[in-house]
């Protein structure tokens, strides 16, 4: 007999219907599943056998065919153990076949017939809904993914047997899930252990890190080893302003994806920090491999991407940054599918100013030549360079910093302020889809940095004077712009122009 | 048309020998051009002299071409002395070992003008950069042809800066003129080829060995009237510099550094010897030359409160962003806004490192 059952795949963050067909036919006892499958489909014949029998039911001794339709896709993953399991069941007639509806199943089977979660649930819910699907049964440990999606039905399953029943008997049903309230949840949910007023002294970096956050400006901080710029860079996230649920949902996406969502919580939370080590390989940056998964740049989506000792890095991805950090997504073309992650982060960067990192330094002599010096500053390649709007120099902290009882200003006060110059921009860009002055195009520069005689003249004399290279011209352009969005001034004034050149100093050619 | 004897010059040159090889083989002719004739006659005295070369030589003769080396000449605007020509700068003569033959780029009656020689480390510190910067200036502005090597480091500030300041600057190689070392001043001796003076004792085609950069030092003190180091290092090559300069009888000058920095010990230390004159500005050495500086209209300095009280903290020395903010207890913001137009006008400088000095 045949039987039909919905499940659902994954094509990076975007989902699309499987269907499971079984058919059941008399000879030889013999389990096939056909449909592109990957190794994880291939031995869920095994799974499924076991988890039917030890759940008490009958396991067919005869001919299965399984087809997961549409055949010219891969489908990876144990998405569809529990599906086929339940299609058997159809077939075989030890479930009502005339009570199957639209639902989509989703699980991994155990061998004793536990359904156990599976990633991804989050972006196939959302997709699904898109789909006009509304019925759904996944794991229970997937439950708090599936509880910020309105206007669907989601039952959670703890194993096989559970789901027969609810088929079988009116009064067993299945745990439905209620929806949770995000805003709730973030209050008493969003707090880190970090502080800005932890880190003593380094002001003109602190402020650097305000406008960063106030702009969505990318960073590039340069001191020598034990200035402080690691600590500084962890502390990033608190002063960012809060997620939207919207940003909240799609950066949900991707770590559901990945496998790395925290399944308690179900949703993520706070802006997303990711430190890759330098030695990881390009593709686990970037993201790709056999399966197309995302990498950390796109983990990093809505968050921040710290990349410590940036000239570390293998000169070819500092290169792939180049794509994401002008559009904001990255594409990733493998054999088997080529599939977009969203990958808008803002780009934190540290490096030492010279191989033995005590350039500049009034504590060490730096021996450097200076052939060696512009090598290892030449690693970032002037168009990396252009999409880096603030370089900071982080000095040394001296041991009265460290110990001074000043109290610095808590990431709330800052936090409070790069909200307000985030409000002004919303309100600039309405009805495009720039969101903050860093995303600002050549156009929208123009009409939105207009500057009055005096910046001119300051600009001039700067570019004159301070030996700036021509790059930094509509850089300065747009930090000034945010720094006047943090003084709520609705022009950009001299001292704004003035405070935005200093955040060019690799720009200055005193450098090598 | 290349006269015989000036071939002789060439030729020998291109032989890359030792120069007191060369010399000997020039000083042992009356007339240079009758070299020839000996070394076609294979005369004892030449394949002694070559020995085991002899052959070698023999064959890059037949293949050495006048013609092409003429219109080399001409192509790219070289040109050559030899010691016996009447524009031989008679500066260099007072050298044990003149130059025999130079080629040059560029404007050789410079060769004749008043010179300061600025050398120095290779790797300055930013305080040598910073003096080597105010000396190469001052001296450019008063009219001094500045003389250097076109290495790196000090050598090359000094020739950007003298160039910058439309002064006249002196680059003495100690390679050949096509094939220039460090590479990275490529196109700064292009610069100089045609604002100054590109100089060389070497054959075009001679790349540079460790010996012939402490050779060169000869000409470029022999060039000035005065040899500033600006900041070296206990084994400097421009010590060396210093020796010829003092052999000559010429001024040697030196700039004080910290007595902690390696940068500095050399330069410090012909000060302690007692071998160069302790210099701290550059009315120093105009005065030892009796030369009043030209009085600069001093320009009037206007400052608003915050920027006063940044400037009056600087003055009593270089400070760090946060040491700055403590002392002055502005906001950031204002501190950041002062800097950088103070910067602007020129009144305070960028230290790498966020350090800030007037």
């Amino acid at each position: 007999m045949l039987s039909k059952v919905l499940s659902y795949g994954l094509n990076g963050i975007e989902g699309y219907t499987v269907t499971i067909e079984v058919d059941i036919s008399g000879g030889l006892p013999k389990f096939d599943i056909v449909g592109l499958g990957d190794t994880a489909i291939k031995e869920s014949k095994e799974r499924v056998k076991s988890a039917i029998k030890n759940s008490g039911l009958e396991y067919p001794m005869t001919n299965i065919t399984c087809n997961l339709a549409p055949a010219d896709r891969k489908k990876e993953g144990p998405f569809y153990d529990l599906g086929i399991a339940m299609a058997i069941l159809f077939a075989t007639n030890q479930v009502d076949y005339k009570k199957i509806d639209d639902t989509i199943f989703l699980g991994e089977l155990s061998l004793n017939g536990d359904v156990k979660k599976v990633n991804g649930v989050l972006p196939i819910l959302i997709s699904a809904k898109e789909q006009g699907f509304t019925k759904f049964i996944i794991p229970q440990e997937n439950y708090f993914e599936a509880s910020f999606i309105s206007g669907i039905t989601v039952h959670t399953a703890e194993n096989l047997k559970q789901v027969v029943e609810s088929y079988k008997d009116e009064n067993t049903k299945l745990n439905l899930v209620k929806t949770s309230n995000f805003e709730q949840l973030k209050s008493f949910n969003s707090k880190l252990n970090i502080d800005m007023k932890n880190v003593k002294g380094q002001q003109s970096a602190k402020r650097a890190l305000e406008i960063a956050a106030a702009g969505g400006h990318n960073v590039l901080m340069i001191g020598p080893p034990g200035s402080g710029k690691t600590m500084l860079a962890k502390c990033f996230p608190t002063i960012l302003p809060d997620m939207t649920f919207g940003e909240a949902l799609e950066v949900t996406k991707i770590h559901s994806v990945a496998g790395e969502l925290d399944l308690k919580d179900g949703i993520i939370l706070n802006r997303p920090f990711r430190t890759p080590h330098h030695t990881a390989s390009t593709v686990s940056l970037v993201g790709g491999g056999t399966n197309s998964k995302p990498g950390e740049i796109s983990l990093a989506h809505n968050g921040v991407l710290f990349l410590d000792e940036m000239p570390e890095y293998s000169r070819h991805f500092i290169e792939t940054l180049r794509q994401p950090l002008e559009d904001g997504q990255i594409t990733v073309a493998r054999a088997n599918q080529t599939v977009t992650y969203p990958s808008s982060f803002v780009l934190i960067a540290s490096m030492n100013p010279c191989p033995c990192g005590n350039y500049g330094s009034k504590k060490n002599e730096c021996r450097c030549t200076p052939a060696q010096i512009h090598k290892y500053l030449s690693k970032l390649s002037g168009p990396i360079m252009d999409r880096i709007d603030l370089h900071v120099e982080v000095d040394n902290v001296t041991y009265e910093d460290l110990n001074s009882n000043e109290t610095c200003e808590s990431s709330t006060d800052i936090k409070q302020r790069v909200n307000n110059a985030r409000n002004i921009q919303l309100e600039r860009f309405k009805g495009t889809k720039v969101y903050s002055n860093a995303k600002m195009n050549v156009m929208q520069t123009k009409r939105h940095c207009i500057l009055s005689e005096d910046c001119k003249k300051i600009m001039e004399l700067a570019f004159d004077n301070l030996n700036l290279s021509a790059r930094a011209h509509d850089r300065i352009l747009k930090v000034a712009r945010t720094i006047a969005d943090l003084d709520g001034e609705k022009d950009i004034l001299p001292k704004h122009i003035a405070e935005a050149i200093q955040y060019r100093s690799l720009d200055r050619k005193y450098w090598v | 048309m290349i006269s015989l004897n000036d071939r002789a010059y060439i030729f020998l040159s291109a032989l890359e020998l030792s120069y007191k090889k060369m010399s000997d083989i020039i000083s042992h002719y009356e007339r240079a051009g009758d070299f020839f004739d000996d070394f076609l006659n294979n005369s004892s005295f030449l394949v002694e002299e070559f020995g085991s070369n002899f052959k070698k030589y023999k064959e890059k003769y037949e293949k050495f071409s006048f013609e092409t080396f003429e219109k080399y000449l001409t192509n790219n605007n070289v040109g050559y002395i030899t010691i016996q020509s009447d524009n031989y700068p008679p500066s260099l003569l007072n050298l044990q070992q003149p130059p025999l033959i130079l080629y040059y780029k560029g404007d050789l009656s410079l060769a004749n003008s008043k010179g300061i020689a600025i050398v120095g480390t290779r790797n300055p510190s930013f305080y040598g950069k910073d003096i080597t910067y105010k000396f190469a200036k001052g001296l450019s502005e008063a009219g001094f042809t500045i003389v250097s090597g076109l290495s790196t480091g000090v050598d090359k500030i000094s020739h950007e800066t003298a160039l910058k300041a439309n002064g006249k600057t002196i680059a003495v190689l100690g390679n050949g003129l096509e094939k220039m070392y460090p590479a990275i001043n490529y196109n700064l001796s292009k610069e100089i080829a045609q604002k100054g003076l590109l100089i060389t004792e070497y054959y075009p085609t001679y790349t540079a060995r460790s010996y012939s950069f402490p050779a060169r030092n000869r000409i470029i003190a022999a060039l000035s009237r005065g040899v500033l180091i600006t900041e070296a290092a206990q084994k400097s090559g421009s010590l060396y510099t210093k020796d010829y300069a003092l052999e000559l009888g010429l001024d040697v000058f030196s700039v004080p550094g910290n007595i902690t920095s390696l940068n500095s010990v050399g330069s410090n230390n012909i000060i302690k010897f007692g071998h160069a004159q302790c210099v701290t500005c550059v009315e120093d050495i105009l005065n030892s030359y009796g030369i009043n500086k030209i009085e600069k209209k001093q320009e009037k300095i206007q400052l608003n409160f915050d920027e006063q009280i940044i400037y009056n903290s600087l003055k009593l020395g270089e400070k760090s962003f946060d040491e700055l903010q403590y002392y002055t207890n502005l906001s950031v913001q204002t501190l950041n806004t002062c800097l950088t137009t103070m910067q602007i006008r020129g009144i305070i400088k960028k230290l790498p490192g966020n350090y800030y000095s007037v």
